[in-house]
């Protein structure tokens, strides 16, 4: 265990080296709020309506603003870390630790989030009080979303290192990693909420995991499921998170085995 | 007893291959050509506990794929490997606790954190009690004289400074077998002298099993009894260094000087290399005239100022190996 604590602690240094980069890059997101702001207040205007599909103004604003604090909490850079790692060859100073290499790389995962997480705090309360600082369900919703937001961390990692370990293969994924975020944004509800879609659209994206990254836990802070409805999703994250690793588990096997390159 | 046991080790790469230009570079998308490459032809050999060996060769022999294989990262095509008895690449988790690795051209510390956190990580994962770790760092630390490095960020550390702080973060866990991939390579002399000095010493008192590969051939002279010499993927010599030099080349140079004016020099088995207005330089086959002859001579019959007996540099016999690979590989 010691082991690998150390790793959570060298990675949260790392990260803790760039603070400043990473602190001017969360001035991004109060902008992006200001923007889709009055861009969804002329759509409601325009319009004339209360509600679309479900959302007030207020909770489709809120929809937003969570929709950046869940990405705060769910952001990884695994995948890049790996990729670098196979490129450059750097990835052997992980076979030579005496440590299971899921979890190296889970802990390495850590550290950064923890140093994200630490330095986002102030910003989070901040956009979360300007808004949705009106919009408070119940604790009930509020202690589920904290749980979503777990499970949806624990799927976001795991799906990076789905891709990240393809570089065993393919050497080079920065495409792939980039087509994996766009993907993600787009098929987790972080551009527009997933009910803006087709019906049939809709039943696609439920037997995929991707809704459970943003659409579905926002969703459970705003109230917008029922409470039964709010486990039944809760059950299918965590299926969904059991099966992700499986996979990961036995791509995982193969991929190591790879490390082959001459100049490696 | 035998810390290293290698069995007909078999390593091939499939690279793919493709044409010059542009175009070659489009039809190798769809029409994917594949080349074997042979980069360990079946190796064997044993090595003692204790031992400092040199694996020498050119570039692209495999003595950097014999070096993975050992370090279990890298999955052999076929053949057996056992290290202090574990296989590597099965074993990897329980048998690298034991394993110390520099690899000259990879970097191995936190780049963006000073050597000592990594060291510090290395206390935690490799379970290393706390006062022992601290001696231990404290003690390599003054040997290695980076007393000032340690607590500056990796990336600011020059080549020979990062060298160093590797070789510490290596050792830091006393492992029972160490293995070097060029461990000097891009040094200067005094740092190089500094790391060998090191190595020894760690040898000396611990009995901590090296295998040095290096294109320096004096890593070697100051480091290694025995070497095995790997070229194309085969092992062409294994065996002592003084053999070596023994049998390749029995061969001496006697650098002469004189208080007058050099004079000419016949005698047999003696071939003269260069002739100066106060020195000679002769090259002596010792299977014909033993060295004592040639030196009784000069010193009998010339007015001797200084006399130089060296072997002819090992680049050299490795090179006469190359050349008569055919018979050596023939023997």
């Amino acid at each position: 265990m010691g082991g690998y604590l150390g790793l959570f602690k060298a990675s949260y240094k790392v990260g803790m080296q760039y603070r400043f980069d990473f602190f001017v890059g969360l001035i991004r997101i109060p902008l992006t709020l200001i923007i889709l702001y009055y861009f969804w207040q002329a759509i409601f205007a325009y319009n004339g309506v209360e509600m679309i599909n479900g959302y007030t103004f207020e909770t489709m604003i809120a929809y937003y603003a969570l929709s950046m604090i869940v990405s705060m909490f769910t952001f990884t850079d695994i995948d890049n870390w790996i990729r670098y790692g196979v490129k450059s060859g750097e990835i052997v100073n992980d076979y030579l630790m005496p440590l299971n290499f899921i979890w190296i790389f889970l802990y390495t995962h850590f550290g950064t989030v923890t140093m994200s997480v630490l330095i986002s705090l102030v910003p989070t309360l901040v956009i979360a009080y300007l808004f949705i600082g009106l919009i408070f369900v119940s604790w009930l919703n509020f202690l589920l979303f904290i749980v979503s937001l777990i499970i949806a961390m624990g799927l976001l990692f795991l799906i990076s290192l789905f891709v990240g370990l393809l570089a065993f293969w393919l050497t080079e994924i920065r495409g792939i990693i980039k087509f994996k975020q766009a993907f993600i944004i787009f098929f987790s509800g972080g551009l527009i909420p997933l009910s803006f879609f087709p019906e049939i659209w809709q039943k696609i994206f439920a037997f995929l995991p991707f809704q459970y990254l943003k659409y579905v836990p926002i969703n459970i802070y705003l109230g917008i499921y029922s409470i039964p409805e709010i486990w039944l999703n809760l059950g299918i994250m965590f299926i969904w998170l059991v099966l992700l690793y499986l996979i990961v588990l036995l791509q995982s096997k193969f991929a190591f085995k790879r490390l082959t390159g001459v100049g490696i | 007893m035998n810390a290293i046991t290698v069995k007909d080790l078999k390593k091939v790469y499939r690279t793919h291959k493709r044409g010059k230009g542009l175009w070659n570079a489009f039809v190798s998308l769809f029409n994917r050509k594949y080349e074997n490459k042979h980069a360990l032809k079946g190796i064997s050999f044993e090595i003692k506990e204790g031992e400092v060996i040199g694996l020498i060769g050119p570039n692209g022999a495999g003595k950097s794929t014999t070096i993975k294989a050992l370090s279990g990262i890298l999955y052999p095509t076929s053949g057996e490997v056992n290290v202090i008895g574990y296989v590597p690449w099965k074993q990897r988790i329980k048998y690298v606790q034991h394993l110390g690795t520099v690899l000259g051209q990879k970097e191995q510390l936190w780049w963006d954190l000073p050597p000592v956190d990594t060291y510090q990580l290395n206390q935690e994962i490799y379970k290393i009690p706390k006062n022992k770790f601290k001696r231990r760092l404290n003690h390599m630390i003054n040997l290695l004289d980076v007393k000032k490095v340690v607590n500056t960020p990796v990336r600011d550390l020059s080549l020979g400074e990062r060298m160093k702080c590797k070789l510490i973060a290596a050792l830091l866990h006393s492992p029972k077998v160490v293995l070097l991939d060029e461990p000097t390579i891009g040094l200067d002399v005094i740092a190089k002298d500094r790391l060998r000095d090191f190595v020894k010493d760690v040898n000396r008192k611990e009995k901590t099993t090296f295998i040095v590969t290096t294109h320096d051939m004096q890593d070697i002279e100051k480091l290694c009894k025995r070497v095995i010499i790997i070229n194309m993927g085969v092992i062409v010599y294994d065996g002592p260094l003084a053999k070596l030099k023994e049998t390749v080349m029995s061969n001496k140079v006697v650098d002469v000087k004189f208080e007058e004016k050099a004079k000419g020099f016949r005698l047999k088995g003696c071939k003269l290399l260069e002739k100066g207005d106060y020195h000679l330089m002769i090259e002596v086959d010792t299977k014909v005239t033993k060295i004592k002859k040639v030196i009784d001579h000069l010193l009998l019959n010339y007015d001797v100022a200084d006399i130089n007996i060296t072997d002819p540099p090992i680049e050299e016999i490795i090179q006469k190996i190359y050349k008569e690979k055919k018979k050596w590989v023939a023997t």
